[in-house]
Parts: C-alpha cells; structure tokens; sequence
C-alpha cells in the first residue's frame, strides 16, 4: 500500500525568490527574519485561486479522531494533525480525495470543489485486522512522513508485544526501540540517545507526567487499555515542545466511544483492568453522540495473594498499585470541542509498625479545540500535574511521616495554520507555574522527631515558538521553527550565599571538592526574581524524497532544560527530588544533528532505517565524590555541572505486512560524561551508555485463533566502578574505589516469547520472560561474607563478589475481555 | 539510633519490596586495577570521665580485593601529632599501632604528621567537649518474631539517653564494642543508627537510644558505649563509609567514589590516603551483662 504524494513542479516567482533568500538565511542570528520570511511565504499562494477542504476525520465504529491520517490527490498530500483534523488547499475543480491510515480500508471521495469544503471521514478498520499484526503507522517517521527520529505506537499495538509478567507496558516496549535503553530491569523511567532519564519530557493529553513508574520501576504508569496512541521523538522535536533537552513522549489517552457503549478488561498475573467508554447525548444523523467519555481502571493484587496466606509473614503488608483514567469531550458546536481528562496513579508499600511508602502522579487536562475557520485550527490547555511520595515511620516513639511534591499549572495556546498548498505554519506560547516541596516532616503523636519544612522552590516557564513546514517541491520538504523560553525562579526563599558565588570548591591537590564558604543569606520576598534564564531553540527538519520509496532527512534541534531531577542512584526509587534552575544550578542545554535515510522495499513489506545522530550537552548535573542528597536543604553544594555527548547510529529492518511482523534493530552508540573534578577531569562513559544494543521482535499469525510473539535483545553491561583493593576501618571491610564508570557490567540478553489464543468474547495470553532464566545483573556489589545464623553474626574478613539481579525466568497469564 | 533518627528509612523498605523478586549470586570477577594505599585509623580523643590519655594510631595498607588479608599493618611510620603547644611523638607498639599519652585539651587543633617512604601525610581537627552520656541501660529483647532480625534472636540491647547542646550544631557517631570488640557490621542501617546530626533535634534531650540494636549483647558479655561528638567532615566520612559497605544494593547502589578522609598526601596529592584522623571527644560507659 504505497502511498504516492506527488507535488506539482510549479513555482511561482515569489516563492522562488524566497528560496533564494532561505539559502542565504542564518536562523541562529536573525530569529526575527526567520519569522518574517514565513510569514512573507506564507503569503505566496493567496493569490491563486483555491479553496480550502477541511474536516475530521474519525474511526467509523468509535468516532475517536485519528491523527496522521495521510489524506492527498494526486498532487498534493497533507496528515491531520494530533487531534485528527485535516484542512488542504486545492484549485477548484473535480478532486479524488484518498485517506489512508495503516490499519483501516483506504477512503477515496470524489468531489467537485467550487467553495471552501467541511468534509468530515470515517475510516473503516479493515476486516482483515485479525490476520496480520500491525506495527506500523503509516506516517511513523519512514519515508513518507517529515519527522526524523520519531517512533509511534497505538494502545492496540502495544498488547502485542510480549512483556514481563504479561502486562503490556508502554516503556518496557520503548526499550526495544532502537536508541532507547535502560540502566536497569527496575529503574525508572527510560534513556533516549544516552540522555538521562529526567531529560524526557513525557505528557500525557499534555500534562507532565514526572515519575512514569510503578512498582519500584517494573512497570510504567500507563494503563495499556486507556492510551490511544504515543510519539516519542528521539531529535528533530518539533518546536511546540520544550523544556527538556532529550526527548518528547506524547502520550493521549483515548476520547471514548461515541456511537456506542463498549466495554474492555483484562485479568492478569499481577494487575486486572476494566474500561468502559460510550456516548453521550442525542445521536445526530451520522449515528454520533455531541459527546463521549472513557473510564479507565487498573489495580494490582500482589498484595491479595499475600493475604490469602501464601507467606505468613507478609499477610499484613500492603503493596499494590492502581491507575484511574478519565476522559470525555463534548463537541459544543461544529467548530468548537472541549476535552476534560484526567489521570491519577498511586503505589503503596507498608509493612504494619514499621514503615510505609508511597508515591504517585496525578494529572488534569482541559482543552479547547476552536477552528477559526477551514485554515485556522486552535487548541487552547489549561493542564495540572503533581508528583508527590511518602514515607511513614510507624514506630510509636519515634513515628514520622515525609512528604515532597512537585507540581505545576501549565495554560498552552497552540494554532495550526494551513496557510496554503505550500505552508502549514504553527505558533503559541505557554506559562507554565511550578512548585517544588522538597520535603516537609510531620511527627505522629508521642514522637520524639521535629517537625521540618524544607523551602518550597518556585518558578515560572514562559515560552513562544513559531514554526513552518514548507514544501519547497515535489522532493524537498523544510520544516523549521523557532522557540523562545524564559525561566524565571522566584521567592519566596531563602538562600545561602556563598564566597565567590561558590557552593563548592574543587581543590586542585585532590582533585576533590569541598564546600564552599557560606557569608550569608539572602531573602527573596514573595513573586521576586532569585534568577532569570532565556535562550532561543531553533529546530529544523529536512525531507529530501530521493524517490517514491526512499527518503534522506536531516534535523537539528537545540533544547533548554530548567528543572533537574537530582538523584544519587540509579535505580528504582521514588524519593525524586526536583530542582529548578537558579543562582548555583544553570538550565541544562542540548543539541542534537541526526541525518536518516529510509527506503521502503517490496511495496512498503519492508521498511529500513538508518540514522546517525550527534548530541552534546552542557550544564549536565553530576555528584561530587560522597555526596549526600538526602534530607539535605543546600544540596547545590553536592552538585557540580559538566558536560556531555553522545553520539552513535541506529539501524532498522521492519517487516510491516503479512503474517509475520517485527523489526530487527542494531544500535551503535556511546554516551560520555566530562566533569572538573570527577575522574580527574578525564571524559568517562555515563550511567547510559551501552555501545551495542540488538534487538529482535517479531509477531507470527499462524492461524485466525493462534499467534506467537517474541522478542530478543542482546546488549553491554551499563558501566559500573569495581574496586582497587580493600582494607579494614573499625572492624568494617571497606572497598577502596577510585575512578568512576571504568568497568562495565557482564553482557545484557534475554528472550521473550508469548503466545495468544484469540476467542470470540476475548483473548488468552501466556508468555514467558526470560525463557533460559539468565540472571541479568542490575549491579554487582563488592562486600565482606558475613554468616548469619541463629548464635550470632560472624564477620569472616572474606570478601566476595555479588551478581544482583531482577528477574528470572517469568510466565504469566492474561485473560482479556470485551464486552 | 534509630529511634531518633529520620534519615533514609526507606531503605530497608525498598529491599523488602524487592525481596519477592530479585536474586543474588557469587560471582568471579577480574578486577584489572589494584592499588595499594595508606590507611589511618584512630586519632586524639576527649573522654569526659577518668584518665583515658592513651592515644593510639593505626596505619596498614590496602590490598588487592580479593586477598585473604583485610590490610597489612605498617610498623615503619614516623607519626607525630601536635596541639599548638606541644609535639607528641608516636611510637609504634606492634601490628602498626603507634601510641603517646596526650591528655587532649578542647578547642586545641590538633595536627597529625606522618612520614613514610618519602611521602608525608597531614591531617587536623579541632578538639570538642563531650556530649556526656547521662544514662545507660541494658535491656533485654526477643525478637524472636522480628522478620528483619539477625543473629541472636534473644539478649541486651544498650540504650542511652543524652542532651544534645542547644548552643551549637552537633554530629555524633556512636559506637558500640562488645569485650573490647567493634561491632559494625557491613549494613545500610549503619547510615541510620551509627551516625546522626541534631538538625530535627537540636537542644532536646533524647531518651533510651538504640545503640547498635542489630546485636544482642549475651550474659556476662563487657558492652562497652561511646558517644562521639565529632566534626561535620568526620560525620560526611562516616555517612560515605557506611554507604560503600552497605552490601545491599537493591537500596539503588549509592555511587562509588572515592572515600578520602581529611588526610592529605602532601607529597603526592593523586596517591591519596584512606580512613580519617579523628579528633573528638567522647563519652564512654560499660556494663557487664549480668
């Protein structure tokens, strides 16, 4: 199914002359003119005489809107946006209009325009949809679509790739993706390009998502069942996003049924899901509802079968997780809809007396959808966040509870302007609030502790960005765009001030730090500015189509980053603390090159990829040597600032049709650290970097009721410091380490495999993890062998090394149902 | 001192949740690099009952990780030590402890200056009172049905009471010795019960500390207490010590860095000395069991 989109070589003078003035054009140092010139091109087909089709389109059983829908004549090719609406300008005339999505039956609609045009399209999912698996959306970053490092994915597609403990799960399948890694089986979160993982901006319906784990880093806190679709893009982001200088996730939540009522859950190994969606109001001629909503449920139940006695030690022990997403829409008039949705996810750990934890995300979004007209395409978001934990110490005596959080409001207009056949131009601008509670104690009744309040922390992000996409001609697509960010940290606060501005000192001799001197404190009143930062993002993107079948496509994108997650480990904790930029910590920045070709083989049977990229980063926050961040006020003085890059090549093979689906995907990449001060100024490999990474996952249909899925990925070890030798310290064995990060750990592989029964009402699925049950190491720690038993505690002196890890092998079984 | 302590409880937690899942096993490791250092242990002390002038200074070396020895004792140091005053000479009585009487005075700076094998190594710290120890019990436990406990399930745990001096910031370390024995064992608690700051406790009185609760004192055992009220830099070098042997990484393995103490190699900075010269004063207290 190839999609041909086939431009005219006509150029008119004045757009020509533009390209002239685009070749001379230095977007870094005139960020003004770039604006102009869009706007100048923008006008170049305004005085040709056509009209605008536009519309929605909708899938034809649910109604919920499909983005990147490729709707085109033979002449011209334009997708809908991300909220499904399309709007394309053609001469007046006869017109065969095709819409095409992976997935669904092609639509071609004939019609004679001699007006402005609202053509509204239901697409049909194909019947045969059972027969092959689909993994591909058909603007996913390949030949035909502009984006370069882009990887998507539906709900639907995610539940077929098999996945510990049979829970399908969002970020475990990101890691089969070319580029993307992790540190460990249990740490959160994930690392695109050898970036960190609180360089990911991840939103979900444009709310930011801060902690994406459950279950200490198991799973992610995406509910399969209630997610419509994500983006991630690994480089060349759009300059819509900000604030992160790695990558974006877009995460939407489904809009929820509006034909019908419709039902869907699962019963697993670990966790059981329920979602129900459906209209709601008067159904119109076409049979949809002016609204919709979509409820969605998930809980855990380790925590039940301790209970039923299988350990009777644990039967009090509280450990569970559970999601709630919501959404609905309302379509006020034929040009404007509102969303509300909302998410909340909680995990909870207590043992009775002793102590407890808990964590979670909570998000909320409002939007606006207004079309201005057939050209004009608003959305207006007023989006809430939170991340907050808790740790409880149940002892009487002593008993306490801790709590941090982060939040921030966050009001986002965004327009989309299909100025002509040539330029789609987008602009907007944010504000986004934040709050940062660091941590506040709270005694319990009797206890001896004090009650404490860390300083809350505040700032404002405030943003501007313009953008083009501009075809040029039939081969040549440019889109570029420019974005402003001003980060303003606030009082009111008070901070420590130190001698020469210094928090920490690095002492040459040692190579060492030391505090710095603290000469005061200075208070910043409610609303005053502490710090201000700004800088301008440009972000290009080229598409040159070599041919039908193939394309090259270069990008480049610069990012600033203005909140840090500080974090001493790395692994699964929920104790994040967050820290905004200010006087002792400047934003992070990024810059990423990546060039790709993409050439489609066998009519798009195959798709290969090849894309290499370069990053380099400036202001990175490191620890210095024995930093303690915990419970610590003034924890600028534990960081220091250093640089990074990353650079490396990914390769992908995908089968997208027929019986068989999959990818195959090798990954060349380093990801370096350099920093004053840490391993003597020497450059050292980061937490990151994993230089070869093989992945395989395939999908086989082997008849309308069974298919089998599997995956394979081959990987190094992430870096780790062993020790340089031992020595004894008040009865204590203490491994002596020296420099970081210059031993890596053993090989990293396994092998998944699953297969699905397909019944009428639902579907049985089995999988195994880890089918030769090889213990990857998460790290491997250095310490003295005690012997423990029930006459004391002997110290042998003898020291060992322990291979620690996660996961063996793990079956599962899911049960899922619609109704 | 963990009942008063506030810091990192979460720990334990986490290794519990990840009990139910992960796995660990022994394995061979080639360890490429192996550097032998110099190791101070010990330092110039304050006690605040009876004439416990006897300073003793340790000095050994490193080894490769995986030898059979945990250090090797280092017998041809010169060792001095002075207080602004006075210089005191350290002899070496065997197995590399070198001793002098110095009665410590508070306020005074001490300095530790050693010479060896043409490298000279110096360290100070300025002397503090005592925080004294105002009540010390021993009390019998069963924890028989404690799932966290190790070893003996039944014996005497020591508690003290103390207040801490409302006028300045104070770090504590708190020792336990059982018939003249350290007792620290390699344990993330360590970071919680061994050391503490009076941040969330400063001037208050603090009753019936756990001292070392993880091991039971037996009949007839000598326990022996010390309250060390030591220096913020000696309180950040025993927070990183107990974090490099606090086995447990499912507790999200701190990082490994190098632990330099407050000894300088002045000689050649990048051949760096381990331990701590400790300068402190220290209340101690013993009680037979019974």
């Amino acid at each position: 199914m190839a999609i041909k989109i086939l431009y005219t070589q006509r150029h008119d003078k004045l757009s020509d002359s533009m390209w002239q003035l685009k070749n001379n054009y230095q977007p870094m140092k005139h960020p003004l003119l770039l604006i102009v010139f869009m706007l100048a091109g923008a006008r170049a087909g305004w005085s040709q005489p056509k009209f605008t089709l536009s519309g929605y389109v909708s899938d034809q059983r649910t109604g919920e809107r499909l983005p990147f829908v490729n709707v085109f004549t033979n002449q011209l090719g334009v997708t809908t946006n991300t909220y499904g609406f399309y709007s394309i300008t053609l001469p007046a005339g006869k017109h065969e209009i095709n819409f095409s999505f992976v997935g669904y039956e092609l639509a071609v609609k004939p019609i004679l325009l001699t007006g402005d045009l609202n053509l509204p399209i239901e697409l049909k999912e194909k019947a045969d949809q059972l027969e092959e698996v689909i993994i591909q959306s058909s603007r996913d970053g390949g030949v035909q679509g502009m984006d370069i490092s882009k990887n998507q994915l539906t709900g639907k597609m995610l539940k077929q790739i098999p996945v510990v403990f049979g829970e399908p799960d969002l970020v475990r399948s990101l890691n089969l993706m070319p580029g993307i890694t992790t540190v460990n089986e249990a740490a959160s979160g994930f690392n695109v390009r050898g970036g960190a993982a609180d360089q990911n901006l991840v939103m979900l319906d444009e709310a930011i998502v801060y902690n994406t784990s459950h279950a200490f880093g198991f799973f992610s806190v995406f509910n399969p069942d209630a997610i419509k679709d994500f983006t991630l893009y690994k480089g060349g982001m759009g300059a819509q996003f900000g604030g992160r200088v790695s990558s974006v996730l877009d995460v939407r939540q489904k809009e929820g049924n509006n034909k019908t009522f419709e039902g869907a859950g699962s019963v697993g190994t670990v966790a059981a899901r329920l979602t129900l969606e459906g209209p709601l109001g008067k159904k119109d001629s076409t049979g949809n509802a002016p609204a919709s909503w979509m409820i969605s449920a998930r809980r855990s139940y380790a925590d039940l079968f301790l209970r039923l006695g299988l350990a009777p030690d644990l039967k009090d022990v509280t450990l569970y997780f559970y999601d709630l997403n919501a959404k609905a829409n309302y379509q006020l008039t034929r040009k404007d809809r509102v969303f509300l949705s909302g998410y909340f996810g909680r995990d909870r750990f207590a043992y009775p007396g002793f102590f407890g934890t808990g964590w979670g995300n909570g998000t909320g979004t409002l939007r606006w959808n207004h079309l201005f007209n057939a050209k004009l395409f608003s959305n207006t978001t007023v989006a809430y966040s939170n991340y907050d934990y808790t740790l409880t110490n149940f002892e009487a005596s002593n008993g306490f509870d801790w709590d941090s959080e982060i939040n921030n409001w966050n009001t986002k207009t965004d327009f989309t302007w299909f100025a002509n056949d040539r330029h789609t131009l987008m602009f907007g601008a944010s504000a986004l609030h934040y709050t940062f509670q660091p941590g506040r104690i709270s005694p319990t009744a009797g206890s001896a502790v004090q009650r404490e309040t860390f300083q809350p922390k505040y700032g404002w992000e405030l943003a501007a960005y313009v953008s083009d996409e501009y075809i040029v001609n039939k081969r040549l697509t440019i889109g570029y765009g420019l974005r402003y960010a001003r980060f303003l940290r606030t009082g009111n606060e008070t901070l420590r001030l130190y001698a020469n501005n210094q928090p920490n000192i690095l002492i040459p001799e040692t190579s060492q730090y030391r505090i710095g001197t603290v000469v005061g404190e200075k208070t910043y009143p409610s609303g005053e500015i502490i710090a201000a930062f700004d800088g301008w993002e440009p972000r290009l993107n080229i598409r040159w189509s070599v041919s039908d079948q193939s394309s090259l496509k270069a990008s480049y994108n610069r990012n600033f980053q203005y909140i840090s997650l500080i974090s001493s480990t790395t692994s699964a904790t929920p104790l994040d603390i967050w820290m905004p930029s200010g006087p002792y910590l400047k934003p992070q920045r990024g810059d990423q090159w990546a060039i790709g070709y993409f050439q489609n083989l066998k009519n798009r049977m195959f798709e290969i990829s090849l894309e290499g990229f370069y990053k380099k980063s400036e202001n990175l926050t490191d620890f210095v040597d024995g930093a303690n961040l915990l419970f610590n006020d003034f924890i600028e003085t534990e960081i220091v600032a250093g640089s990074g890059r990353a650079y490396g090549f990914e390769t992908m093979l995908k089968k997208e049709t027929g019986r068989l689906t999959g990818w195959v995907s090798y990954t060349f990449s380093r990801s370096l650290r350099q920093v004053a001060g840490i391993n003597n100024g020497a450059q050292y490999a980061s937490n990151y970097d994993r230089p070869h990474q093989l992945t395989v996952t395939g999908n086989y249909k082997i008849n309308s009721r069974w298919s089998v899925a599997s995956n394979f990925v081959l990987s190094n070890g992430t870096p780790i410091t062993y020790p340089e030798g031992k020595y004894d310290y008040e009865g204590l064995v203490v491994p002596s380490y020296s420099l970081r990060n210059q031993d890596r750990l053993p090989t990293y592989h396994r092998l998944d495999i699953s297969a699905t029964l397909h019944g009428k009402r639902g579907n049985w699925i089995l999988g195994i993890y880890n089918v030769y049950n090889r213990l990857n190491p998460a790290t491997i720690y250095f310490r003295e062998r005690i012997n423990v038993s029930d006459t004391g505690i002997e110290k042998t002196g003898k020291t060992e090394a322990v291979k620690f890890g996660y996961f063996g092998i793990i079956p599962s079984v899911t049960y899922e149902f619609k109704f | 001192m963990k009942k008063t302590l506030i810091a990192g409880t979460h720990f334990i937690l986490f290794c519990f949740a990840l009990l139910f899942l992960s796995c660990e096993e022994v394995v061979d490791i080639d360890l490429k690099n192996s550097t032998s250092r110099l190791v101070i242990e010990g330092g110039i002390f304050l006690y605040d009952e009876g004439d416990n002038h006897v300073q003793r200074i340790r000095l050994k070396n490193s080894v490769d990780f995986f030898g059979n020895v945990s250090s090797e004792s280092i017998a041809d140091a010169q060792i001095n030590v002075t207080d602004g005053f006075n210089q005191f000479n350290f002899v070496h009585q065997g197995d590399g402890v070198y001793e002098q009487m110095v009665a410590a005075v508070s306020g005074r700076t001490y300095t530790l200056t050693i010479n060896w094998k043409q490298q000279k190594f110096q360290a100070s710290g300025v002397m503090q009172q005592a925080v004294a120890i105002e009540k010390y019990d021993l009390e019998y436990k069963d924890l028989t049905n404690d799932p966290f406990a190790d070893g003996n399930k039944t014996g005497y745990v020591a508690n003290i009471s103390f207040t801490d001096p409302a006028s300045s910031r104070n770090f504590y370390l708190l020792k336990l010795f059982i018939n003249g024995q350290p007792t620290f064992i390699p344990d993330p608690g360590n970071r919680l019960n061994a050391i503490s700051e009076d941040q969330y406790y400063n001037g208050k009185t603090l009753n019936d500390v756990e001292v070392n609760n993880e091991y039971l004192a037996q009949p007839s055992d000598e326990v022996t207490v010390q309250l060390l009220n030591i220096s913020e830099a000696q309180y950040d070098f025993y927070y990183e010590l107990f974090s490099l042997t606090s086995s447990n990484s499912l507790l999200g393995d701190p990082p490994r860095s190098r632990l330099i103490g407050n000894v300088v190699n002045l000689s050649q900075p990048n051949n760096w000395a381990l331990g701590f010269f400790q300068v402190a004063g220290v209340s101690q207290r013993s009680k037979r069991v019974p």
